[in-house]
């Protein structure tokens, strides 16, 4: 069950929101941990076991490494045996499980950030299973993230404070992220799902790079707008969960565009993984390569496919380039450098799109029609089929406009937004449905 | 207006709309979108609501009207695509004696009465004999079928005073003989769709009000005696079920050269959108439409003629076209029944008919989805297709309306659409479209020249 399903908007939200609030404040974590577990067994019994096996797991290895938090070895120790134990895990269902648990991309980061939090003695370890759980489980961001670090939110799970205005800031969120992902990437995902059932060789070249664009708005729209909603469900309940996306397409280079993306991975990454291997303060060499581990460690985290290691080595590529001469001349260079961002970016994410290398092949020829590989192409496709879609790109351009951020900032509170956000849902809810129970009107060709 | 401190009023406003419309979608439920309600506990009833707005808003005048028809009574004019005087006897006869049902199928299944069922069996052994009988005082319904192969089948059912009979045999080869009798309000079905061999087939409508007689025997090759009468009460009284006996003329399929196909017409949904965008045939005209559905499909905007966009309704009205291959049937998958798609595909075709008399109607089943799909989706799964396909395939007449089956050459030896034309599992991909025109190629019927029509 997603966030955006409508089992959850109309079923397990209202039923829990009900319960949460109408609780003793004592009592609510208890409420928040019970549905969380539902949550998760309403997707997969057999995940919600894997999930509690690891925070259980985790939270005695951590009750462990307190025993003897004075000696050093003692607690390098069970930290080794809990990031074996979490890494296996998540190795072992990504390679050789059938089905991925729901969310254990995301709480292994989380559980991982505690281990080494508490190694580090930067925060102390939890003080109940229940806020461990919590910590790790807790549904807004149970399956897709963001993911959050132990010492920025346990404090959070033990104490926090619930107001109207969060409320309705958050019930905002909710609502525009529904409308990004339902609205705006579910459509733009009929464009790129279009292009794979008329198969690569039979696309255009304009259509080529309109499918590119079409997959990079849809993944940026679909993971901004749950992001979004993890985060307004979160600020219901009194947290502060961290933003995952700062407007990454006005990034001027490859390297501050993934300091825009998906925020809270990079940010893991920087401070559990990068900054350990020493950054990039031990020499030039050196910084090559743990930029090249950490790409290539994202690309593997992304997925199975030989595709993804080329997706993140390509990245990783450009980053490290940036870092030796490119960097200066994209600051240098204000238009080129947006340019460069928006050339890139969708070739990039072509590469981590297609997960067969004879089809990538066949895209890339597409793209760059220099060797042709194309059967039955229409030479008009891109005319008929993009009319559908001029509307939901111009409308991923206009929110993603810094004016938008101006008029959400100064205007989220009035009425006028207030109307606009409502009637948002409702044609969300109605999109919802009908391409649900019509899956050929709605992904039909 | 100023936002106060302290309240929620965008919660509160979604909380509130969230009830009332939970609560309309309710009531709508098990009224006027009943249909619509499918999905038992699986999603919110909210869903319901939802879907019935979406469909009255795509659906055309059309299915309203298809749907009236089942409501008040009347039955549709076409009774496997010829219009029979004596059916027509039945129509008129059907109001004067008061309510009058639709058809006897409904009545059939109905509840009321002491509906006396001795019989629904059925043959599958070659050469097997069945009989159905549903008699009484009230509904019931009779049903034999024989579904065996080779061989001969004696099938018969009978209906009751309100009931159905319904007789199938659906023997490749081979002959039979089926009968199906529909008492005083009621339907007589019988159908022999065997490919070859003989079958004497007949169907009678009962006596009092509304009878409507059904017979089909779209065999391509070998001879077929088809009786379809209904009668009317008083005015009719009995009528000689002989009188009706007709023996249309039958053409076979032959291969036809792309020219055939300059007043060629192709409506049809997203899988016939692709054959006209990338099929490279250009001399067709094609009216297609993603999401077509046989309930909307007149009212379709997608005709272009003189550089006008037309509804296809308005379309065959202005331009007329030697030949209409029409592929509809899957996005209807997921609503109502296989009856309630063949009644308004039914009541499509005549339509058709209607506004292109001259028109060769090439009905095609509707293409297989890829294995995985059909075995893993409750609602778009082969079986389910075919089911809708035997009784597309039924319309045929062997004069005016002919059915083709793509299925013959884009599925693999599972039976399924093969998984090297398909992406998405439900569409060809661009490059196999051109496909179902060399499949057309190679089953044309030219009427022009008398010595193909066969005895």
């Amino acid at each position: 069950m997603g966030l955006s399903d409508l089992n959850f908007l109309f079923r397990f939200l209202p039923v829990f929101l009900l319960l949460y609030f109408l609780c003793p404040i004592k009592y609510r974590n208890a409420v928040l941990l019970g549905a969380s577990v539902i949550f998760c067994a309403l997707s997969s019994l057999q995940g919600t076991a894997v999930l509690l096996v690891s925070v259980t797991v985790n939270y005695g290895l951590l009750r462990a490494m307190d025993f003897n938090q004075t000696s050093a070895a003692w607690r390098k120790g069970w930290l080794a045996i809990a990031v074996l134990f979490q890494a296996g895990l998540l190795c072992y269902y990504k390679y050789r499980a059938g089905a991925l648990p729901p969310g254990i991309s995301f709480y292994t980061f989380a559980l991982l950030s505690a281990d080494i939090d508490v190694y580090r003695k930067e925060e102390r370890p939890p003080k109940s299973w229940m806020e461990f759980g919590i910590f790790t489980a807790m549904f807004p961001k149970l399956l897709s993230g963001p993911i959050t670090q132990y010492r920025h939110t346990i404090e959070q799970v033990r104490k926090r404070r619930v107001t109207a205005r969060n409320i309705e800031y958050g019930v905002s969120q909710v609502v525009l992220g529904l409308a990004f992902k339902v609205i705006i990437a579910d459509t733009l995902g009929i464009l790129w799902r279009q292009i794979q059932t008329i198969g690569f060789e039979s696309i255009s070249t304009p259509f080529a790079w309109m499918g590119a664009a079409a997959y990079s708005v849809q993944l940026f729209f679909d993971f901004q707008g749950y992001s979004l909603m993890a985060v307004g469900l979160g600020s219901i309940l009194g947290f502060q969960l961290p933003q995952n996306f700062d407007h990454p397409y006005r990034a001027r280079s490859i390297s501050e565009y993934y300091r825009r993306w998906h925020i809270s991975l990079g940010r893991w990454f920087r401070d559990y993984l990068y900054i350990p291997l020493g950054g990039s303060r031990a020499g030039t060499g050196r910084t090559i390569f743990n930029l090249l581990a950490v790409w290539l460690v994202t690309g593997i985290w992304h997925g199975v496919t030989l595709n993804f290691l080329l997706w993140g080595l390509t990245l990783g590529f450009f980053i490290v380039m940036e870092k030796l001469w490119l960097g200066r001349f994209l600051d240098a260079h204000k238009v080129f450098s947006h340019l460069y961002v928006w050339f890139l970016i969708p070739l990039t994410w072509v590469i981590f799109a297609v997960t067969d290398l004879e089809g990538l092949r066949i895209y890339f020829t597409r793209l760059f029609p220099f060797q042709d590989t194309s059967i039955a192409v229409n030479a008009r496709d891109w005319v008929i089929h993009g009319k559908s879609y001029a509307g939901f790109f111009l409308a991923a351009f206009a929110v993603s406009c810094p004016a938008a951020d101006f008029i959400w900032k100064k205007f989220w509170n009035t009425l006028a937004a207030k109307v606009v956000l409502f009637c948002l849902f409702w044609v969300c809810v109605y999109r919802i449905v009908n391409g649900l129970h019509n899956p050929f009107l709605y992904l039909g060709f | 207006m100023k936002i106060r401190k302290h309240t929620t009023p965008l919660l509160s406003c979604l909380a509130a709309s969230m009830l009332c419309a939970n609560f309309v979608a309710a009531l709508s439920a098990h009224g006027a979108y009943q249909k619509y309600n499918t999905d038992g506990w699986g999603q919110p009833i909210i869903a319901v609501l939802m879907q019935g707005l979406s469909h009255q808003r795509t659906d055309s005048g059309f299915s309203v009207l298809a749907s009236g028809k089942s409501s008040t009574g009347e039955i549709p004019d076409v009774l496997a695509g010829q219009p029979d005087p004596g059916v027509s006897g039945s129509v008129s006869g059907g109001p004067v004696n008061g309510s009058g049902d639709a058809s006897g199928d409904r009545q059939g299944v109905g509840t009321s009465g002491s509906g006396n069922n001795t019989d629904d069996s059925s043959g599958d052994a070659p050469g097997s004999d069945s009989v159905g009988f549903g008699d009484g005082n009230g509904n019931g319904s009779g049903n034999a079928q024989s579904p065996g192969t080779p061989g001969s089948g004696n099938n018969a059912g009978f209906g009751g005073s309100n009931g159905s009979g319904d007789a199938q045999n659906p023997g490749t080869s081979g002959s039979g003989n089926n009968t199906g009798f529909g008492g005083s309000n009621g339907s007589g079905d019988a159908q022999n769709p065997g490919t070859s061999g003989s079958g004497n087939n007949a169907g009678f409508g009962g006596s009092n009000g509304n009878g409507s007689g059904n017979a089909q025997n779209p065999g391509i090759s070998g001879s077929g005696n088809n009786a379809g009468s209904g009668f009317g009460n008083g005015s009719h009284g009995q009528e000689n079920p002989d009188a009706a006996l007709d023996q249309p003329k039958q053409y076979a399929f032959t291969e036809v050269t792309p020219d055939y196909f300059d007043d060629a017409l192709f409506i049809g949904d997203s899988r016939v959108e692709g054959v006209k965008l990338y099929s490279g045939w250009d001399n067709l005209t094609y009216y297609a439409e993603n999401g077509m559905t046989v309930y909307n499909m007149f009212q379709s905007k997608t005709a272009q003629v003189d550089g006008q966009t037309l509804t296809i309704e308005e379309a065959l009205q202005k331009r007329s076209f030697g030949k209409i291959y029409l592929e509809i049937g899957i996005n209807e998958m997921g609503t109502g029944t296989v009856d309630s798609f063949m009644e308004a595909y039914e009541a499509a075709v005549a339509h058709l008919q209607e506004l292109q008399p001259d028109a060769i109607i090439y009905v095609c089943g509707i293409m297989y989805v890829k294995q995985t799909r059909s075995e893993s989706d409750p609602i778009f799964n082969n079986p389910a297709i075919q089911e809708k396909n035997d009784r597309i395939a039924a319309l045929a007449d062997g004069e005016n309306i002919f059915y083709l089956d793509i299925n013959e050459v884009v599925t693999d030896e599972s039976g399924h659409l093969n998984p090297d034309y398909t992406w998405d599992e439900v569409h060809l991909l661009g490059k196999y479209d051109v496909i179902w025109l060399e499949y057309f190629s190679s089953h044309g019927i030219v009427k022009d020249a008398g010595d193909k029509s066969l005895p």
